[in-house]
Parts: C-alpha cells; structure tokens; sequence
C-alpha cells in the first residue's frame, strides 16, 4: 500500500484529490468507478460517487468545510470506495483542516469595547503576528496551519479570556493594570496641620469646613467642599477616558444632616452605602496624561473623618489615599495696650513675622478645650498702640484695686468709648473672624450714680470711700463719655454740719464789756448808757442820794441788755460781745459807781438765760456757713476713695474758710459736710456679641482666664441654645436631636436670664444670656437662681456656665454642648444667633 | 415663736397720683423721715427721656433732703404715649447714711414692682440688670471704713425692659422695694397715643371676653385662717401678718396671715353655670356650692440671701361678694404655710413679704427665719 498522503489545509480551501488507484495483484491500473467519500471521523462530509476512474488516476476538487466553531481543527479523510461492487476501500487521502482567521473582542470591565489595545499571536516559532483592535475592540488575525497562542499586549492586563462558544473567537476583558494618584491637593505643602495636634499628616490633615472659598492650593480650598485632581501614578501612563476610581469612607459621627457629605459632580457613578458611610463613584482623565477633577462635600460639622482613596480598579480603588478631618478655624484680630505686652506671649507667623498674643498659658489651654469640639482658634492680627497719657482708660492697678501697685493698667468701658486712642480693626470680610479687645477691667454699661454728703472732721481727709458697696468702681472721667470729669461739684456746697453741733456749744452768751466815756451832764452822779451796736435807745441811771444802783436802775439794764439780743446779727458781726457805752462823769471819785456799773452787767449776763447762736461755723446771720465745693481740693486717689482738703483763710481778716472751723463738733469747731456727685460701674470679665468681644486678661490661673475665652467665643458659636425670652429661637443644627436642647424645666440643662417673674420655661433670675448649667446638682434646677450655687475647681461645669471666677471650675464643654458645637455651621459667628434660620 | 404682729395696712385712692405708702417703722435714730413723707422732685414727663436728666432729679433731691432722710423715691413720666415711646424710664433715688444704705445694697438687691391694675397683673424684676461675667458682688465695705454722711444713690432702669411689661394701653404703678424698704408708687398711664386709632367695640368685646374668663383655682389649697390672723379691714386694702422670728425645725410650719377688703374683676367671679369646671378646680365649697369669686393676691417674697425676689399669686377663694358703690368688693383672712409655696426661698434668712392686688398693697411683713432643720 501506498503511504496515506498527510498534510495540513485551511478550511474552505479546496482539496484536489489526485491518487492512482491499483487493484488486483498485479497492480494494474484500476479502471472503472468508484466513490469518493470525504469524511470527518465517521461522519461522511460528502460523497462523490460512481467516478470514473481513467487509467487508474483520479481526480477531484472539494470545498473544504470550515472548522467547526466548537472545534480547534480537524482531521478529513477522503476514503474510495471502488471494485466491482465497490466491496474495496482505501483511504486516499488525510488532511488536518485548520481554521483560517482568529478574532478577538477585547472589552474593559465595564464590558466596552477598547479599541487599540494592542495583541500578539505566536505559532510556536517564527515571528508572531501583532496587532491592534480597531475602534470596535475587535482585532483579526490570519492563522497558520499551526497552534497558536494569542497574547495581550502591557499595559493591559487579561481579567478574562473566554472562546468556549466559538474557539477563534476570543472575548478577552483587560483591564488596565496602572496605580493611581491624587495630584491634589498636595499634603505636603505646608498649609496643611496635622488632623491631632502633634500629628503626622500622613495619619490625617484638618480640613477646615467653615472656610470660605479662599482657594489657597486646596488648604481651605471650598470649605467643606474639597476639590480633588487625580491622574495615573505615571503621568504619560494615563490614557484619555481612564478611569480612575473614587472611594470615600465617612466616619459619619454628628448628627448634622445638611449638607450631606457626598461625592459631588463631575465625579460619575456617584454611590452611597453603609448608610452613608461609604461613597463611591469615578471619573475620567481628560487627555492623555492628563487628570481628572472631582468634589467631595464633607458637610459643616467637625470631628468627622474621611478618607479618600483612587485607583484604577474598581472594586478596590486603594492606589493612593488621603485623610482628612473636619475642623472649623474661627479667628480674631487682637488689640491691646503695649503695656499689657509684658504679660503676653510673643509668637512667629509663617511668614516671620512677630507678634504678641493671648499668653501661651492661657492659649495652650483655649486650644485643648476648642479641640474637644474640633475648633481652632488663630490670631491672625495683632494691634498694639499707646494710649495717650492722661486718656481715662489709662490707670494704675493700684488705682483699680486699691493698693499700692504702680503697674499701668488698662480699663475700658462696655460701650468701646473709653479706647485710648486704640487702632481700629483691619475691615472684617470673614464672616468667620471676631475682634477681641484686651483689658485689664471693663465696666459695665449699668452704671450707677452716687451723691454722698461727707462729713469731714479734719483740714486733710485721706481714704473717703465713696461707695458702700465693693463691687464699684469710680474713675477720674466719667464712664461711658469720651471726656468729662467725673466728680462733679458744680452747684454743690460745702456747708458746716451745725446740726452736729450741740445746742450749749452754739447757743452762747455774748461777751459783756462795759467802757466808761467821760460826758458832762447836768447831774454830777448820773448816766447815760447806750449799746451802739445791738442797743436800742439809751437808759439812763442816776445816783444821786444813792449809795449804789437802785433796784429799779438794776432793772432798767437788764431790760436794756435783753433788748439786745433782738439783734443777734449786729452781736454776731462784733463777735458775739455787747460793748456798753457808759457817758457820764469820770473823774476821781467815780470808781465805786463804775464798779457798780459794771458788777451789775455781769451779774445781769449770768442771771440772763439770753444765748446768741454764735458758732465758727455760722455766719452773721446765725446760718450754717457754706461755699462752694470749688473750694475744696479733692484728690481722686483710687477709684474708690477719695482725699479732701479744706481751705483756710489766707488772713484774719477774711471770711472764716471751712479749714478754720472743721472738727469735732465742739464751741470752736464743727464737721464740714462735702458734697459731690459721681457715676460708677462695675466691672466684669468680657462679652460677646456682633464678633465682637472684650476679655479682661485677669489676675488669675491661666485655666480661669482660658474658660472666660472658650465661654465668650461659645456664645460666638451659638451657645446655648435657650430661646429668648421674646421667643426668638436659637437654631439647632439640622438633624441634631432636640432632646440635647432641654432646657432646666424639661430635663435638660440650659436656661437663660430673664429679668422678671415667672422663671419657668428654662428662664432663672441670674446671669446674662443664654447658658447652660450642665456640673451643677440637678437637684438645685428649680430653683430661680439654683440655690446660688457655683462650679468650684472641685465640682466643675460645663464652659457655657454663666459665670466665672478665679479658679478653673469650667473646664471643658459638656457633653451636649459638645455635640450640638461639633454639628454647628461655624461658616458665621459674627451673626445673630437668635431668630436665625441656619444651624 | 413669737406672736404675730399685725402690720398697718395702707389704703390707696383708686386713681390717686402717686399713692404713697405710710411708714414702715423705726428706721436709725434722730435723723428720720419716710419715705411716705418724701416727694420727688416731679420733673416733667419729657425730661425723663433727656440726656443727664437724672442730674435734673439728683440735684434738687440733694438740696432739698440734704442729709436728713432715708429711703427710697422713684420718680418717673406720669404718662407715657405708646407710639412715640419705646420705653418706661423709672428714677430711682436711695438716700440714707452710709451705715444705713451699706447694709442694703443697692441696687444689687432691690426689685422693681409694677402691677398693671386692671388686670391685676404683677411685674417683678431686680432693679440692676446683671451681667454673666460680671464680677459684681454683694460686698461691702467693712462698717470701720464707711466716711461719716450720706450719700443718695441713682439708679435709671427701663421698666418695660427691665419688667418685660406689655407695651399696651392701660395704667401701671410702679415701686421699688428694698426688703423692708419700699420706695412711693408712680402711677403711669400708657396711652395709644392721639394718632393710634381706638376701637371702642373691640375694647368692648375684649372685655367682655375677660369678664367670661373662669378664675384659676384656689392656690393654695382652701384652709381656715389661723386664730390670729389680723381682722378684715374696714377699708379697702391688704394686711399681712406673721411672727417676727420663726425657728423651723423638722416638720415646722412658716405661716404668712392676712386680712383683706378687695374689688373683685369679672373675670375673679366663680360662674355658677360652669358647674364642671367649678368642681374639677376647686371653686365649689364643702357644702356644694359654688364659691362666689376667687380673687388673686400678689405676695412678693424678698430673703435677705436672695437678690431677686418670688411671687407667688394667691388665689382667694370667698362664698360671697357685695356691692360697694356698684362694684363688686369681697373680703376674707388667710393663713399660707410658705413653705407648701413651690420653691420657697426658705432657710437662715430673713424674709420680707409684701401682697398687692389692683391698686392696693400691703406693708411688709419680716419674718426672721431661724432654720434649725438639720439639726
């Protein structure tokens, strides 16, 4: 037999069969008919019978039949059947049928096709094939007569490879096998602070939300709106349309509801589950080597953390990641006297320049206590000046506290009118921006006017205190008026205090002096005698055939002496003395009636119970005397006492000066009252209100003085959140649960001051606003001013405690308020809280 | 316990300007003059609105009373129009010796009054507005310290703010207490103004609408007023009673007395037909009928270790009413045991209670309070 010929075709080719047939033993040429049968296996493909066979040779053409789709190859066997009956059998011919073409389909893992990606077919040995898909990801080769082996070209990698339907038909899904990065923002630059003080940013940066749009390279960027720019880990590796995946992971812990953390446009396929929690979707490079923009929302509440991860796969897009967590940045320009400098702390801003600033003290503290509610606090100005000297905010602290303390001091007024000559703030375009006015002692705008009347013992008076109660202060200008003296005098008058006087030591009998002035009358014994001054008339006496003053004569003086005192004035304008004028002889042998005379004066003023109201401290007319309080140097020494000094009269012959006559009531001296008017106020340690606030820099722990500046700027955040009594709302953050509202008559905590009855509904007769009494026993909440009670170092409450003192009994934001200041919008503290609409 | 010793009432005109309240007792020594005897100076109306108008009022106070009074005046506009107004100026004057007016500071402590009489209304506020931060204290200097003299002491306040009043139509007396201190009453009267229109049928029906108003039950609960309590005035007005000193001891009682003859408001009248209403508050007696009015009493609780004071409304309950010149008046004693009142400020203090209704009010009753409870 001859070897069976064996070779390798193409489907659809055509098979010219050529064979010589022989038969018998001879092998003579066949001649006569046969059939032709072509055969797969068993299976007869086609048969061409009763073929003539001429000089033992035939011939014939067949259409190979395509390879089945199911099937790598095939073997076809063309088989004669020939003889007489066609009883014999040979096969002529085997053929292995190869398929001609290889297509292949190459989508990505969103099942579309990806056009030029690029492919190589290897048939063992020998140069492969190569090749690109076309616009429809379709890519078709011309096979070999050989095995092939079929190859995606980098960067694509093969997810999948399927021909199990049709075996030169390939469905291959690739996908790119490339990393990811996020182009920006750029965490390394320095803008960006640690998400925990002391932190490494690679852990997490704070991003602040209440940011307006600053655009400063992504640090504040949108405020709670980031704007990421991602591209291929190698840039030039980025095709146009790649995708690139988005995975945000929300740690979801506030309550606040608006707005909605959540990928934002242009990103696509946005997605959210695990409630909320996990956000994802993607976006594509614009170019080649291009990038890829999208925004992520992360709401207005702070302490929240998201993390954000790209990358080229969908399922775990983790190629680069960044963390970032909310934090709202509240600022303040400072203004403060230079003098206040030596109890401040001088710091470095990133660009090198100096500042001074809250007391690192104090500051550490603030930023520990505003971190719990993921608040920070800047300077971002300082203003110094110098008052001028003399300006009424400009004391010393002995001045203010009654002590010896020479330390310049700086005081101002509720109003601001008492600034010294303090630069005004640079013009507030953030809205989240306070101005804080440094001071040693501000006064409160209810003011209170006092009126003493001092009774004075001495020329000198040193320490008069001018009010009785403590809490006041009194300074050399009036408060709340640019310039104007505050003790005023004008219209008041020094008077002496007679009334204190007692009735002998001012009720007195007048000097008697009785002077003899030769007059000759016609009778040698007789008299005439006058009083010029206070006397009315003259009485005349005689004593002739007498050896002495008759009884009636007695009776005449005294008549006459007590007429006297009808005219105290005219005694008092010589002194209180009454001079007797005695006319009538003088000679010698006279002087027993002189004696007479004058024995009867005297025994008639002792007997007399007349008195003239005669006194240093009366005047002519018998009335307390009084001048203007111009006369009295009044020294201002501290701002609660005072120093007089009476004037004296410069010669005996002025007027007697209340220096002349001032002292214990006695016969010569009597007290003085002063009379003066002034306005005090009481001071207290600072205020909020409009962005606005005034911190005293007290004399006390810095932790003390660290409360008073969370408690002021909490008020500034919307704190608390007690409606007012005229029913104004304080806005709680959306989504936040009312129930942390609860005020001290329904289970909660906040109240605020209401100035009259009834205290109910939250509202107590004590503090100034809205506060929250979260520490304090609950048992003392019904009571209108909680049983006076106060936090102590000990038994501390929360910041939003109305009031403070000189230890650190408010350490830290209570829980609730806690909360409700995380989910605060904090996009504004320069509004008014009450009756707004935004939370 | 000591006996209670009744206390003077005073009896004011209906419609007297300036309703003055009689002396109060011994105050310090020769120097005296009460307040019932001490006048403003009667600035007028629009001064109280001016600028430095208080030196208008200090100055003439001083030189009239130089040093020789103590007390407290007030002094304020006699009518006030709504629409061109925004607010009620109240002067106040504190006069005394430094010794005196040491031991009463004001006007940290003393409260503002001001009742609203023809809806028997009650405003009580303190005087002085205080802040949160303020460092402002009770604290006075020490008695060794204080100058010998006088001084008066001023204190502008806006009673509308300061009290919260309504800003509407109407009359209202305002006074300002001291513990036992109580300054003149100003009587004010608000006006809409001869701009604002006025709807006579509106008042009407407003008032009528009042007048068909059930009084608020009994408060506190019905009790018979204890043996001593003083007797019912012949006049008009309120008395109080109460022991001087009261030494509480576990389970004790503080008992407040008082007489008092009162106009009784339409809506103070029990209405026999809301016979449901009536039972479920009280308002019926124990013989089943319904009581005849039930008429409110103001009592203003100032304690020497409180800066602001309480009020608490009695609610008087009487079987019957009588006309007087065609109005209706009622009369009756009580006995409250203050320490049922909710949130009676009780403990080592000294309280100083004062009762007002309509135009009338009482002088104030001081009770000691000598707190041996946890003992």
């Amino acid at each position: 037999m001859p070897d069976i010929v064996k070779e390798d075709i193409f489907e659809e080719s055509t098979y010219k069969v050529t064979a010589t047939i022989k038969s018998g033993l001879f092998s003579s040429k066949y001649k006569g008919k046969l059939d032709l049968l072509y055969k797969k296996g068993d299976t007869v493909l086609h048969t061409d019978p009763d073929v003539d066979v001429n000089k033992g040779v035939v011939q014939k053409d067949y259409p190979v039949p395509k390879v089945p789709d199911t099937e790598e190859t095939y073997v076809l066997k063309i088989v004669a059947n020939y003889g007489k009956n066609k009883e014999k059998t040979r096969v002529l011919a085997e053929a292995t049928v190869w398929p001609k073409t290889l297509k292949l389909t190459v989508k990505d893992t969103e099942n579309k096709p990806l056009k030029e990606v690029p492919f190589e077919v290897s048939f063992g040995s020998g140069q492969p094939t190569r090749g690109d898909t076309d616009d429809k990801g379709i890519g078709n080769v011309d096979l070999k007569k050989a095995a092939y082996e079929l190859k995606i070209k980098a960067p694509w990698e093969v997810i999948s490879n399927k021909n199990d339907a049709k075996k030169r038909e390939h469905e291959i899904v690739v996908r790119r096998n490339m990393e990811a990065k996020i182009v920006k923002p750029d965490l390394t630059k320095p803008c960006w602070s640690p998400a925990t003080e002391g932190g490494d940013t690679a852990a997490g940066v704070r991003q602040y939300v209440n940011a307006p749009k600053t655009g400063e390279n992504g640090c504040d960027g949108d405020g709670s709106v980031i704007e990421f720019e991602v591209a291929c880990k190698k840039l030039t590796d980025g095709l146009k349309n790649d995708k690139i995946y988005i995975k945000v992971e929300f740690s979801k812990l506030a309550e606040r509801s608006t707005p909605v953390p959540a990928l934002l446009a242009p990103a696509q396929g946005i997605a959210s589950a695990n409630n909320g929690k996990t956000l994802t979707g993607f976006v594509q490079l614009a170019a080649d080597g291009g990038t890829a923009k999208f925004k992520l929302q992360l709401g207005y509440a702070g302490g929240e953390t998201f993390k954000v991860s790209v990358g080229y796969s969908k399922d775990d897009p983790s190629d680069d990641t960044q963390t970032f967590v909310t934090w709202r940045k509240i600022t303040y320009q400072l203004r403060f006297p230079k003098l206040m400098k030596v109890r401040m702390t001088e710091k470095t801003r990133k660009d090198g320049t100096k500042y001074f600033d809250l007391p690192d003290a104090v500051f550490n503290v603030v930023k520990t206590r505003l971190a719990a509610v993921f608040v920070e606090y800047e300077n971002i100005k300082s203003h110094e000046f110098d008052p001028p000297q003399g300006a009424p905010c400009l004391v010393t602290r002995g001045y203010l506290e009654d002590s010896a303390d020479t330390t310049p001091v700086y005081v101002i007024d509720e109003d601001l009118v008492w600034l010294g000559g303090a630069p005004s703030f640079d013009a507030v375009a953030d809205k989240r921006e306070t101005t804080i006015t440094f001071c040693d002692a501000a006064l409160d705008e209810s003011v209170k006017t006092v009126n003493p009347t001092v009774s004075l013992k001495a020329v000198e008076t040193n320490d008069v205190i001018i009010d009785t109660a403590v809490s006041y202060k009194y300074f050399v200008k009036r408060p709340f008026q640019a310039d104007m003296v505050n003790l005023q005098v004008a219209g008041y008058e020094w008077v002496a205090d007679m009334a204190a006087v007692a009735n002998t030591d001012k009720n007195v009998k007048p000097t008697v002096k009785v002077e003899f002035v030769r007059e000759d009358r016609e009778d040698w014994d007789e008299y005439e005698i006058t009083e010029p001054n206070a006397g009315t008339g003259s009485v005349v006496i005689n004593f002739t055939g007498t050896d002495g003053l008759t009884t009636g004569d007695k009776a005449k003086l005294k008549t006459f002496y007590e007429a006297c005192f009808d005219k105290a004035t005219e005694i008092r304008q010589k002194n209180n003395v009454l001079t007797f004028k005695v006319s009538g002889p003088v000679a010698d042998g006279h002087e027993a009636q002189h004696r007479d005379i004058t024995n009867a004066f005297n025994a008639i003023r002792t007997a007399s119970a007349k008195t003239i109201l005669y006194h240093p401290g009366l005047d002519e007319n018998g009335q307390p005397r009084k001048g203007p309080m111009s006369d009295v140097t009044i020294e201002h020494v501290t701002s609660r006492k005072l120093k007089f000094k009476l004037p004296k009269r410069a010669s005996d012959t002025e007027a007697l000066k209340p220096g002349d006559f001032v002292g214990e009531a006695s016969a010569e001296k009597c007290p003085v009252n002063v009379t003066y008017s002034m306005v005090g106020a009481y001071t207290y340690n600072g205020h909020a209100g409009g962005g606005s606030q005034v911190l005293v820099l007290r004399n006390v722990i810095p932790e003390a003085i660290a409360a008073t500046v969370c408690h002021e700027l909490g008020h500034a955040m919307g704190m608390s959140v007690m409606p007012t009594a005229s029913g104004d709302t304080i806005p709680m953050p959306p989504g936040v649960s009312a129930d942390l509202a609860k005020h001290v008559d329904n289970g909660g905590w906040y109240y605020r001051n209401k100035s009259a009855a009834p205290y109910s509904n939250g509202f107590r007769a004590l503090h100034q606003g809205p506060h929250c009494s979260n520490g304090m026993p609950s048992g003392k909440k019904t009571h209108q001013k909680f049983e006076s009670w106060s936090p102590t170092g000990a038994s501390p409450a929360c910041i939003m405690w109305g009031s403070g003192g000189g230890e650190d009994s408010r350490t830290q934001y209570c829980e609730n308020c806690t909360k409700i200041l995380k989910a605060r919008d904090l996009r504004n503290v320069r509004k008014t809280w009450a009756g707004s609409a935004e939370g | 316990m000591s006996s209670g010793v009744p206390i003077r009432a005073v009896y004011c005109g209906l419609v007297a300007a300036g309703l003055l309240l009689a002396q109060t007792g011994s105050r310090e020594g020769a120097r005296k003059l009460m307040t019932n005897e001490l006048e403003a100076v009667r600035l007028p109306d629009s001064a109280f609105w001016e600028a430095g108008s208080q030196d208008h009022g200090l100055d003439p106070l001083v030189k009239k009373y130089k040093t020789s009074h103590f007390g407290i005046l007030v002094d304020g506009p006699r009518e006030v129009m709504l629409s061109s107004r925004e607010t009620l100026p109240l002067f106040t004057y504190y006069m005394g010796s430094y010794r005196a007016t040491a031991k009463r500071d004001f006007p940290r402590v003393a409260s503002i009054v001001v009742m609203a009489p023809e809806r028997n209304e009650i405003h009580v506020a303190p005087l002085l507005e205080k802040r949160g931060e303020s460092l402002l204290t009770g604290e006075t200097e020490p008695e060794a310290n204080l100058p010998e003299g006088y001084q008066m002491i001023f204190q502008m306040v806006d009673v509308r703010r300061r009290t919260e009043l309504p800003w509407r139509a109407g009359r209202v007396i305002s006074q300002v207490l001291l513990w036992d201190l109580q300054s003149n009453r100003l009587e004010t009267k608000l006006v809409a103004g001869s701009g604002a229109f006025s709807d006579p049928e509106k008042e009407k029906f407003l008032a009528a609408e009042r007048a068909k108003q059930d009084p608020p039950a009994p408060f506190p609960a019905v009790s018979t007023a204890a043996a001593d309590a003083p007797a019912v005035p012949q006049e008009i007005g309120i008395v109080l009673a109460a022991p001087r000193v009261v030494v509480l001891e576990k389970q004790g009682r503080l008992e407040l007395s008082g007489a008092w003859r009162l106009p009784v408001l339409p809506e103070e009248m029990v209405k026999p037909a809301h016979a449901e209403y009536n039972k479920a508050n009280g308002l019926v007696q124990a013989g089943g009928g319904a009581y005849a009015a039930c008429v409110g009493v103001h009592l203003v609780v100032q304690s020497s270790e409180e800066e602001t004071a309480d009020v608490y409304t009695l609610r008087l309950p009487v079987a019957q009413v009588e006309m007087v010149d065609g109005q209706p008046v009622a009369s009756g004693r009580f006995t409250v045991n203050l320490l049922q009142l909710p949130d009676f400020p009780v403990g080592e203090a000294t309280l100083f209670l004062s009762a007002y209704s309509k135009e009338w009010a009482s002088e104030p009753a001081t009770i000691g309070v000598v707190d041996r409870r946890q003992q």
